[in-house]
């Protein structure tokens, strides 16, 4: 699926400027994306997830402090200039939001929208601009592009609104689009048509996507590999298949726990207990320790590092208490998951 | 048809003290609600709806936005004015809050709202804002800073310590929040919750947190629980009947085990395969095509009929009434109807 | 509006306390006063004109009304800020003024505050006819120049200063029942004002306990606004001579004294610039009051 690497995340850090000093949200955090690959970025609020990718493209407010590399296509984007940036991100890397109507003009026609931002980053004529909008709503299945260009965005449901977002997104043919809780404001039925698009787009023009949810059951239906992200670091990385069949890290176990689908009907949901730390009072040692059913004195004190276990999985949890027996390869695959109870696979119509 | 199917689920057998013999808690009888709009057609949000609540019985209400669970659930509480239909609670008719203060009898119903920091005032203490409920829900003079054990009591049911009480809604997280609500509301004495989307605004571990949580306390004390959701995997394992709506309309109504692993209206079937599964080798969600219609220009015959992919040349001419699958579950669609095949469900296992 | 319950279904995504918390008017208010200069200048500056009016005897060399000096003596070391027309000494007349005008704005200020608040929460809260019946009566007063009404008024009933302060409550009384109308609309149909009701709360009790205290911060940013606005026109009245009556030592009347003496400047200057530190430092701490009640910056500083 993926042939070559288009995005290498480097040691990123963020400090952030909050009301009570200088903080580490984002604290040396590395992943890649290939060529066509969804990458799935999973935590919760206060994990980092979002100001990854906000920093990626030179978005956070000011006052805030990234180093590292990130590097697309050989240009580390960090060192580059303001407006050298605009241009990589109309042109290159775009954003999806989770609502909608942050990134549509509510009084402005959708023509106008569309075609303005194709026109700037593509030197295109009016006509040709129309025809790539039209070309672009009809990709993401909205059902008379004609008629949507002339209609504003109140006229569309959020569903369809969403799907305009990511027309326009696609619009400069960008390489890579970071969708940041894309389905998270949509009902089931809606969010399914999204994941099925952005999979349809990554399959049909080779995009790149880097979702970020803190659903894992919709980073479990389209991603290739996923991030684990908790209290600004990434504490599980792997082939989405493997880190959520056999999650390794006690809080990749938890949430996968907690989730309605895990066991059935009736059966209670296993939250974790407590709540993801604040940046303002961020644990010592692994954040996770307070929350964590395994842990050790150990843990309080020292940062796990991030390691390698095999099967290009990578684990940041010294006790590592879920590991398969000693006598299995660690990359064990699927062997432990919860089996899924899928109630309609039975009955065929 | 508030018959049989409400009466008998085995939870409502065994009603606690105080819950008003055998008649149900909460009974809406066939009611209509309807939003006039200024210069355009009417809404018709809710229309003939009918269900019971029984003491120490959790039903889930579930459905896209805009299928109108919200403002059913809204007049239950007596929040929006009725068009057709009653709402009784405990033998008392429900009425609309006027000027008046709400009258003793009905102050056992009580409401649980999706943002909890808009359902607690954010210029008060959290103590002082459950004495409040104390004191009202009593309604037998005690005053409001005579209440303080009866807060302590209140927080700890939720897992809170008692110095929660000193502090404002601001410094807590969703999920606390939430649970702080949760506190206020049963400091009031209820014996009947309506939760509208408690959970849909809370981070991944809170949800699971909240909606247990809920539960719980419902079992403990013996309260009904009406919790409105769109997830209809949470509903699942806690609800023992699930309700669901489509543009106002109720569709399908039966005990949860059933109706999640049979659904006999192609709706809910949809909205199951929606759900994206989380674990190894998920496959896509299913997508159900389309958006929810104008709610004030319904589809004829079957408000499914354009999006479903069952409808055949009867749906779009006359609409379906409740038939009888089994007598605790009953389905708004053609192919439930008594002595018609069906062919899209096996025996219900 | 179509059908209630088309929320947006998760509004969970966004880390809340990042963005909100690099926000500069947030890091604004959350420094201590002594960082925010301009808020600690208006307070010093209000201090003193508070001391200076409680002491004005023990402060002021000479009684305000006595007249044994020169007329229109240019600042000296005898008289700092030199003597008027009828050789009184200005500096003493400038700081007995701050007796009057300080705390009959302030009064002023209370009572509009007080009066408008009321009407315009009821308004409010109780829509309908009284709703129709207040605002109306606050667009009448609205649509006159304020300086016009007070104007009318204070010939209508003489030229005396407490006439003056009738007038000026007249015309602004309705910008508070203004704004407490939106406040209390805009918060009438929040959840915790739903939820408090389904509790069995009663509507005056709503409008007490639960809004009260949500919208008493904009208001008493708009009263301390306008206390500056407040000496200001009182001293325009007095200027206009349709307030203060000589020989009372006012602010307002002594500019009035100093555009009829218009060669000697010390007259109009220094009751002028009394005026003009008064309203800017009220403004100074309006704003500082402001960025603090915000409830997004308020948000923060409850910690």
């Amino acid at each position: 699926m993926s042939t070559g690497t288009l995005l290498e995340v480097e040691d990123l850090s963020v400090r952030l400027r909050t009301a009570r000093g200088i903080r580490l949200a984002v604290d040396h955090v590395s992943f890649s994306i290939g060529q066509g690959e969804i990458l799935g970025i999973a935590g919760e609020s206060g994990s980092g997830k979002t100001i990854t990718a906000l920093s990626l493209l030179g978005l956070l407010p000011g006052g805030s402090r990234t180093t590292g590399r990130v590097v697309l296509d050989g240009r580390d984007l960090l060192t580059l200039h303001r407006r050298e940036l605009r241009s990589v991100r109309g042109r290159q890397v775009s954003m999806v939001l989770q609502d909608p109507m942050t990134s549509l003009h509510p009084l402005l026609r959708i023509e106008v929208q569309m075609t303005e931002h194709v026109r700037t980053h593509l030197a295109m004529s009016k006509d040709q601009a129309r025809e790539r909008a039209l070309e672009m709503l009809a990709a993401v299945r909205i059902p008379d592009p004609e008629q949507a260009l002339a209609s504003h965005p109140h006229q569309f449901s959020g569903g369809m609104r969403q799907r305009i977002a990511i027309a326009m997104a696609l619009a400069c043919e960008p390489r890579l689009i970071i969708a940041d809780e894309p389905t998270t404001a949509l009902d089931v039925t809606v969010q399914a048509g999204i994941l099925s698009l952005l999979d349809q787009l990554r399959r049909e023009r080779g995009v790149s996507v880097m979702i970020i949810t803190h659903d894992l059951g919709v980073l479990s239906s389209i991603s290739d590999r996923l991030c684990v992200m908790y209290g600004g670091r990434i504490v599980e990385h792997g082939v989405t298949r493997e880190v959520l069949g056999s999650p390794r890290h006690p809080y990749t176990n938890g949430l996968m726990q907690a989730l309605p689908g895990a066991s059935g009907t009736g059966v209670p949901m296993r939250p974790i207990g407590g709540s993801p730390p604040s940046l303002d009072d961020m644990p010592s040692g692994c954040s996770f320790h307070p929350r964590c059913d395994y842990a050790q004195v150990s843990c309080s004190s020292k940062v796990p590092p991030l390691r390698p276990i095999g099967g290009g999985r990578l684990l940041a949890c010294d006790p590592d208490p879920l590991a398969p027996d000693r006598s299995e390869p660690s990359s064990s695959g699927a062997a432990t998951s919860v089996p899924v109870p899928d109630p309609l696979a039975e009955q065929v119509p | 048809m508030t018959g049989a199917l409400e009466q008998e689920t085995p939870v409502a057998a065994r009603v606690p003290p105080g819950g008003g013999g055998k008649g149900p808690l909460l009974e809406l009888d066939d009611i209509d609600v309807v939003y006039q709009r200024r210069g355009r057609p009417p809404v018709q949000a809710v229309l003939g709806a009918s269900l019971t609540l029984g003491a120490g019985e959790i039903v889930g209400l579930v459905g896209e936005s805009g299928c109108g669970k919200s403002t059913l659930g809204r007049a239950a509480m007596g929040l929006v004015p009725l068009s057709r239909g009653t709402v009784r609670y405990g033998g008392t008719p429900v009425e609309p809050l006027g000027r008046k203060a709400r009258p003793q009898a009905l102050r056992s119903l009580q409401m649980v709202f999706q943002d909890p920091y808009a359902s607690l005032n954010p210029r008060r203490r959290v103590g002082s804002q459950i004495a409040d409920a104390v004191a009202l829900g009593r309604g037998d003079g005690l005053k409001s800073g005579e209440a303080g054990p009866a807060v302590a009591q209140a927080l700890e049911r939720v897992g809170l310590g008692p110095e929660v009480a000193r502090r404002y809604p601001h410094e807590f997280s969703g999920g606390q929040c939430q649970r702080i609500a949760i506190a206020r509301v049963l400091a009031s004495g209820p014996r009947c919750l309506v939760a509208d989307e408690p959970i849909s605004a809370l981070d991944a571990s809170a949800q699971a947190q909240i909606a247990n949580l809920l539960a719980s306390v419902a079992a403990d004390a013996g309260l009904g629980l009406l919790f409105i959701s769109h997830d209809l995997s949470v509903v699942r394992k806690i609800a023992e009947r699930t309700i669901v709506m489509y543009l106002g309309r109720i569709v399908e109504t039966g005990a949860t085990d059933s109706v999640w692993s049979a659904p006999s209206h192609p709706y809910t079937e949809a909205l199951i395969r929606a759900i994206p599964k989380p674990g190894a080798g998920a496959s896509l969600p299913v997508e159900l095509p389309g958006d929810v219609p104008d709610p004030s220009r319904p589809p004829s015959g079957c408000r499914f009929h354009p999006r479903c992919p069952k409808a055949f040349d009867r749906c779009p001419k006359e609409e379906p009434e409740m038939y009888e699958v089994s007598p605790t579950w009953r389905s708004r669609c053609f192919l439930a109807e008594p002595g018609v095949a069906r062919p899209m469900t096996g025996p219900a296992r | 509006m179509t059908v209630a319950d088309s929320l947006p279904l998760d509004s969970d995504a966004a880390p809340p306390g990042v963005e909100e918390q690099l926000d500069r008017s947030d890091r604004a208010a959350l420094r201590p006063p002594w960082r925010q200069p301009l808020a600690l200048t208006g307070g010093l500056v209000i201090l003193a004109w508070i001391v200076i009016a409680i002491f004005a005897p023990l402060l002021a060399p000479d009684p305000p009304n006595s007249q044994f000096a020169a007329p229109l003596l240019a600042p000296t070391h005898q008289f700092v800020f030199g003597t008027d027309q009828l050789g009184r000494d200005i500096f003493s007349r400038v700081l007995y003024g701050a007796r009057l005008s300080l705390p009959l704005a302030a009064l002023l200020v209370a009572v509009s505050l007080a009066i408008g608040s009321l009407l315009g929460a009821m308004a409010g809260f109780f829509g309908g006819i009284v709703d129709s019946v207040i605002m109306r009566i606050a667009d009448l007063v609205f649509a006159f120049p304020g300086i016009i009404l007070a104007l009318a008024v204070a010939a209508a009933l003489g030229p005396q200063l407490r006439n003056a302060v009738l007038a000026v409550i007249v015309v602004s009384w309705p910008s508070y029942a203004r704004l407490a109308r939106s406040l209390v609309l805009g918060a009438r149909t929040s959840e915790y004002v739903t939820s408090a009701r389904l509790f069995g709360s009663s509507g005056w009790r709503v409008l007490r306990v639960e809004l009260g205290p949500n919208v008493a911060g904009p208001l008493l940013v708009l009263a301390t606004l306008d206390v500056g606005n407040a000496v200001l026109l009182l001293s325009g009245l007095s200027f206009l001579g349709l307030g203060a009556q000589p020989p009372t030592a006012e602010w307002g009347a002594m500019v009035s004294a100093g555009a009829q003496n218009f060669n000697s400047w010390w007259v109009g200057l220094f009751p002028g610039l009394a005026i003009l530190t008064v309203v800017l430092a009220f403004n100074f701490i309006g704003d500082a009051l402001r960025d603090i009640l915000d409830p997004r910056t308020a948000r923060m500083l409850g910690k």
